[in-house]
């Protein structure tokens, strides 16, 4: 993680593409989610949407290799606990990947797809635009509790 | 590093006649992936002795 700090109640992560900077991301999240009293299960979704959108940035926004570092912020809103992710990459929008099948054999399970979908099975609402900054932003809203 | 870390690993050691079986998932993580049937493709035990029980002898 290049940056931390916490403004206006809202945690702001600068991550770049190491496997060490997920893990302090996904470090810094928890303790600032716990600290401010989300339950386990609104932590464990929140972890898990940082871990799954955040690989997926790099594998596929980045996949040409260049460095842009990956924004996060997560906020407690009332009874959610709301995760956004931001690129500077190509438009990419994670939502419109094929939601893939009931997997038939390793062979032919897509690699992609399976961790959206974990993401959006376990969220109250995802969201993605491409902002006018020309920046990738996808919005995970998850109970806190 | 994602669900991508196991399917690839999975697919690597399948390539090479081997297999993979996960065990000792907490309970939210199990509910993660049987959310996706990851199990179908990646079997999921309860713990060692149970996993072992899932691969061929070596």
């Amino acid at each position: 993680v290049t940056s931390a700090n916490v403004t206006d109640g809202s945690l702001h992560l600068q991550v770049s593409h190491g496997v060490a900077d997920l893990e302090d991301g996904q470090r810094r999240l928890r303790e600032f989610l716990g600290q401010r009293g989300a339950g386990e299960r609104g932590i464990y979704r929140a972890e898990l949407a940082f871990d799954e959108l955040v690989t997926n940035a790099i594998k596929y926004a980045h996949a040409g290799g260049a460095q842009h570092p990956i924004a996060v912020s997560a906020a407690l809103a009332g009874s959610e606990i709301v995760v956004v992710i931001e690129d500077d990459g190509p438009p990419f929008n994670p939502l419109e990947a094929a939601e893939p099948e009931k997997p038939t054999s390793l062979e032919e399970a897509p690699i992609g797809g399976l961790g959206i979908k974990m993401v959006r099975m376990s969220s109250k609402a995802m969201e993605y635009e491409r902002s006018a900054a020309g920046k990738n932003r996808v919005t995970v809203r998850i109970d806190r509790d | 590093v994602g669900i991508h870390l196991f399917l690839a690993t999975a697919r690597a050691l399948e390539l090479k006649k081997a297999k993979m079986v996960l065990f000792g998932a907490h309970p939210l993580v199990k509910e993660s992936f049987n959310n996706v049937r990851l199990p179908e493709l990646i079997p999921l035990a309860d713990d060692e002795d149970a996993a072992l029980a899932l691969l061929p002898p070596a």
